[in-house]
């Protein structure tokens, strides 16, 4: 005697997929659609998502450098609400506990986004979709500032958590300019890091010889601007050829602040940071523009 | 499969029309002149004959000194992006990315060609299915043999179902069978799946076994070319192989009227000139009353390396 089956025939959980190559008639998305890829594909590859642990290391590590600061104030000041209000860092100061990180981010991770395509030789397979240099570029730089400015922009929001908690938190007329702020700040460092760690970048196809020279570019400047400055407040202006010192400066000035050299003008250091993002947009261009992909 | 209602005029693919392309002052391309069709077509043509550079044209990626070019019926100098989004391409070299998926890459390469998310999700799968590495899709592509990797970039080439394959070089590093193999799938894109392909290779047997027509770039011109089907088959000769005494059958034959030559390294064989049929039955007799034995008598046979060669000479 045979056993029936207890499920009934057609039950309705069986499903036929039908596997093979066909033709595809449905929209396409276009230069948009292959600019928000690249977009998309090269943040979660500088994330080191869909890859082995080693590529999410350094990743982590300056999320931890860049969010820890502010978790810790956060923290305190709900555990110690009699926290004093100069135990808690302001704004603007707050960007020099994480410029470390930003550095960190922009000698070493960043290189990720361009040079392993030239390495692998991926820039042919790129440029035979629709994107063109000028849309390869667009997309690369739009990608690295948008994970900059995820270490630029939140934690200053999570600072003015913690002093909000500590009752030093911006009035509500105050907040919608202080939001600007952080705002404008945030994202000015990072599109001032992502153009010049790109455009560094753009000169190698390995990604070690990009991380060296952003650290030399970070020494040497810093040591052009302090053997300029000689220590001489006269002598301010010296100080905005640092490729780290800009930016924090810039910072300041948005925050409507002196800065740590208050001898140079407000314009100077717009100026400046503007020349900076410029020049190096302008060189990533150019790179890319003479780059051979199939001869 | 690919729409044939986007395709210009009587399905030509591309039409080069007095195409010259130079690099400094090295030429590359030489007032070219030639068609690719629907189908599977070869570009043949010796190391540095300037196939690379042509399909870099096709693609937009240079601008000709003189001439004209039209992909699909544009001008991809000046609508690149609407004629890449259209074309399949798998480059020369590796050009692929070691710690990163197969899967996750032919999707990608889906995206970057204008097929939305969910479907480049299905579409790379089918595609990696297509070309024998079902099993293997998830694997990383730097852990993959190199045939895998040729069979990857061939999926990612026409994972978004593009008008144009363009494969360059693709069984290069391929030992024997996995060449074999690749070439049936560069085949069945063209014969089952509808695709227009243009093979690049500098492999005539390649050519031979695997496009419907051909291209043969020399010295910078089209210098030859048709259907593969035309440029093989009989020749303009009869060859035949003497046992012995060839001087005899030279005599004889000439005293018949035909015109012999004799192969200088192998003096037993001679060609007369092909007439008609009945020179087989005159070459029979004649020899026979000359009593000089035939070992073999057969009409020429020519190959696509015939006219490979012819073209280049004519250069």
């Amino acid at each position: 005697m045979t056993t029936v089956p207890s499920s009934p025939v057609g039950s309705g959980e069986a499903r036929i997929h039908d596997r093979g190559y066909r033709g595809y008639v449905g929209e396409r998305t276009g230069l948009r659609g292959a600019i928000a890829t690249l977009y998309r594909f090269t943040m979660a590859r500088v994330l080191g998502l869909r890859r082995p642990f080693r590529a999410k290391a350094l990743p982590i590590l300056v999320g931890v450098l860049a969010y820890l600061p502010a978790i810790v104030l956060v923290g305190l000041t709900v555990l110690l609400p009699s926290l004093n209000d100069t135990a808690l860092p302001g704004y603007p100061e707050y960007y020099g506990f994480i410029i470390a990180a930003i550095i960190v981010f922009v000698a070493f991770v960043a290189p990720e986004a361009l040079c392993p395509d030239r390495r692998n030789r991926l820039l042919g397979t790129y440029l035979a979709s629709p994107l063109d240099r000028r849309t390869y570029v667009v997309a690369k730089v739009a990608a690295v500032t948008t994970l900059i400015a995820g270490v630029t922009l939140a934690p200053p929001l999570l600072l003015a958590l913690a002093r909000t908690f500590q009752g030093i938190g911006p009035s509500p007329g105050d907040l919608g300019l202080l939001l600007l702020r952080i705002v404008v700040s945030g994202v000015l460092l990072a599109a001032f890091f992502a153009s010049v760690s790109l455009a560094v970048s753009s000169f190698t196809d390995r990604k070690a010889f990009a991380s060296a020279g952003m650290i030399l570019l970070v020494i040497v400047t810093n040591s052009v601007a302090g053997v300029l400055h000689r220590g001489d407040t006269n002598r301010d202006p010296a100080m905005l050829i640092s490729v780290s010192i800009t930016p924090q400066e810039l910072v300041y000035r948005i925050y409507g602040r002196p800065g740590n050299f208050p001898g140079s003008p407000t314009w100077a250091v717009g100026a400046v940071g503007a020349a900076w993002i410029v020049v190096s947009l302008a060189v990533l261009v150019w790179r890319y523009r003479t780059l051979e992909v199939t001869r | 499969m690919a729409s044939d209602t986007t395709l210009p005029d009587s399905g030509v693919v591309v039409r080069v029309e007095n195409l010259t392309k130079r690099w400094g002052t090295n030429t590359v391309l030489d007032g070219a002149s030639f068609t690719i069709s629907k189908g599977v077509t070869g570009l043949l043509g010796a190391n540095g004959s300037g196939k690379t550079t042509f399909l870099g044209m096709v693609l937009g990626f240079h601008r000709a000194e003189a001439g004209h070019l039209s992909v699909l019926g544009l001008d991809p100098w000046t609508a690149g992006p609407d004629v890449r989004a259209r074309i399949g391409y798998a480059a020369e070299h590796e050009a692929l990315p070691p710690d990163v998926r197969a899967h996750d890459f032919v999707r990608h390469v889906a995206e970057l060609h204008g097929i939305p998310k969910r479907q480049a999700i299905a579409r790379a799968s089918d595609a990696l299915f297509e070309v024998g590495l079902g099993e293997e899709r998830f694997r990383a592509l730097g852990t993959m043999s190199t045939g895998q990797k040729q069979r990857v970039k061939l999926a990612q080439a026409i994972v978004h179902d593009p008008e144009l394959v363009l494969l360059d070089e693709p069984t290069n590093g391929l030992d024997p069978m996995q060449r074999d193999q690749l070439l049936s799938l560069v085949r069945r894109c063209g014969s089952e799946l509808g695709l227009n392909v243009v093979l690049s290779s500098h492999l005539l047997d390649e050519v031979e076994r695997t496009c419907d027509r051909v291209v043969i770039i020399a010295n910078g011109v089209a210098s030859g070319g048709g259907e593969v089907s035309d440029l093989e088959g009989d020749g303009a000769s009869v060859e035949l192989t003497v046992d012995n005494d060839a001087e005899t059958a030279v005599r004889v034959l000439r005293e018949a009227g035909l015109q012999v030559q004799v192969d200088p390294n192998r003096p037993l064989n001679l060609t007369c000139m092909y007439t008609d049929d009945s020179v087989y039955d005159i070459i029979a007799r004649t020899l026979s009353a000359g009593g000089v034995g035939i070992r073999r008598l057969d009409r020429e046979r020519r190959t696509l390396e015939d006219a490979f060669l012819e073209a280049s000479e004519v250069q």
